[in-house]
């Protein structure tokens, strides 16, 4: 079998288990981390989550957007503290597991919210080991 | 809210109509969750199809913020907002013509929206008047400059 043909059909197995676990009615943030880490590992061999990468990523200064440099703009410099969108003024519920049961509890809502941040103060999709990271660190920290 | 005079309008101006002028009876779950949780879910017979289909295909920048969806999510929106949209030739009105303001059950575009329970006051129409031309007027706008023009950017 043709080793490229392997590489680029293997994500189709994980994007489906993704797509199918979004249609379950409730996830935790261990299966939705578990599922981003899957997803690292077939671009990157050996890839292991780090909520230590994780909080980096949080803290880090993308400079792509001004109202926006960085996730803390609105979600504060603590995950474990309620936020405030800085354009829209909608009240944001704190990122942690520890203080906020509720999240990475629904794939498809933790897609959707990756989608729009990564894009509009990161500049670009994130990829799946920094989501790895990310729910990492949220379902971590206390 | 502070930075954003739209939403301050629209925050004064439709809570009070809200309930004069309701969601209709088949408005899906996806629509109330994800239009109605910056700001009020407006009833889609505020806006024409053609302002909807114009705000639909700029998520990515909506009013400042990225309010993008899933491929299906925004499928299942769109087909309720245009199903729902309000009658062109009467939101465009710069002045609400007096007489002009009886519901037309039988046109196409509503033609398969379920409307909700209890008609609509010509009184209500009246009163809603000056802020949907106000509305349709920021929605034309933000086509070109993606942004309201009187949207601050200081914090």
């Amino acid at each position: 079998m043709n080793p490229e043909w392997r590489t680029t059909m293997r994500p189709i197995p994980i994007i489906l288990l993704l797509i199918a676990s979004s249609v379950s009615l409730a996830e935790t943030p261990q299966q939705i981390g578990q599922a981003y880490a899957a997803e690292a590992k077939v671009q990157q061999a050996g890839f292991t989550a780090s909520a230590l990468r994780g909080e980096a990523f949080f803290r880090q200064r993308f400079g792509q957007n001004d109202k926006m440099p960085g996730c803390t703009s609105c979600h504060t410099d603590s995950p474990l503290k309620a936020g405030e969108h800085v354009v829209t003024g909608k009240s944001i519920r704190p990122l942690a597991v520890s203080a906020n049961a509720d999240r990475f509890s629904d794939a498809a809502k933790v897609e959707k919210w990756f989608g729009r941040n990564c894009r509009e103060v990161g500049g670009r999709a994130c990829t799946p080991g920094e989501k790895a990271d990310f729910v990492a660190y949220m379902s971590e920290v206390r | 809210m502070r930075k954003h005079p739209f939403l301050l309008l629209l925050a004064v101006a439709m809570p009070a109509l809200a309930d004069r002028m309701p969601l209709p009876a088949d408005t899906p779950a996806s629509f109330r969750e994800e239009c109605g949780s910056c700001h009020l879910a407006f009833p889609p017979a505020l806006l024409a199809a053609a302002d909807w289909q114009r705000t639909m295909a700029g998520l990515k920048d909506h009013f400042g913020s990225d309010a993008s969806l899933s491929a299906q999510t925004e499928k299942e929106i769109a087909d309720f907002l245009l199903r729902c949209a309000g009658s062109a030739g009467k939101l465009g009105a710069p002045a609400v013509r007096r007489g002009s303001a009886r519901p037309s059950a039988s046109r196409a575009s509503t033609a398969r929206c379920r409307p909700a329970t209890g008609a609509i006051r010509a009184s209500s129409r009246r009163a809603i008047a000056k802020p949907v031309i106000a509305m349709r007027r920021m929605v034309a706008s933000a086509s070109t400059t993606s942004r309201f023009p009187n949207c601050g950017d200081k914090p």
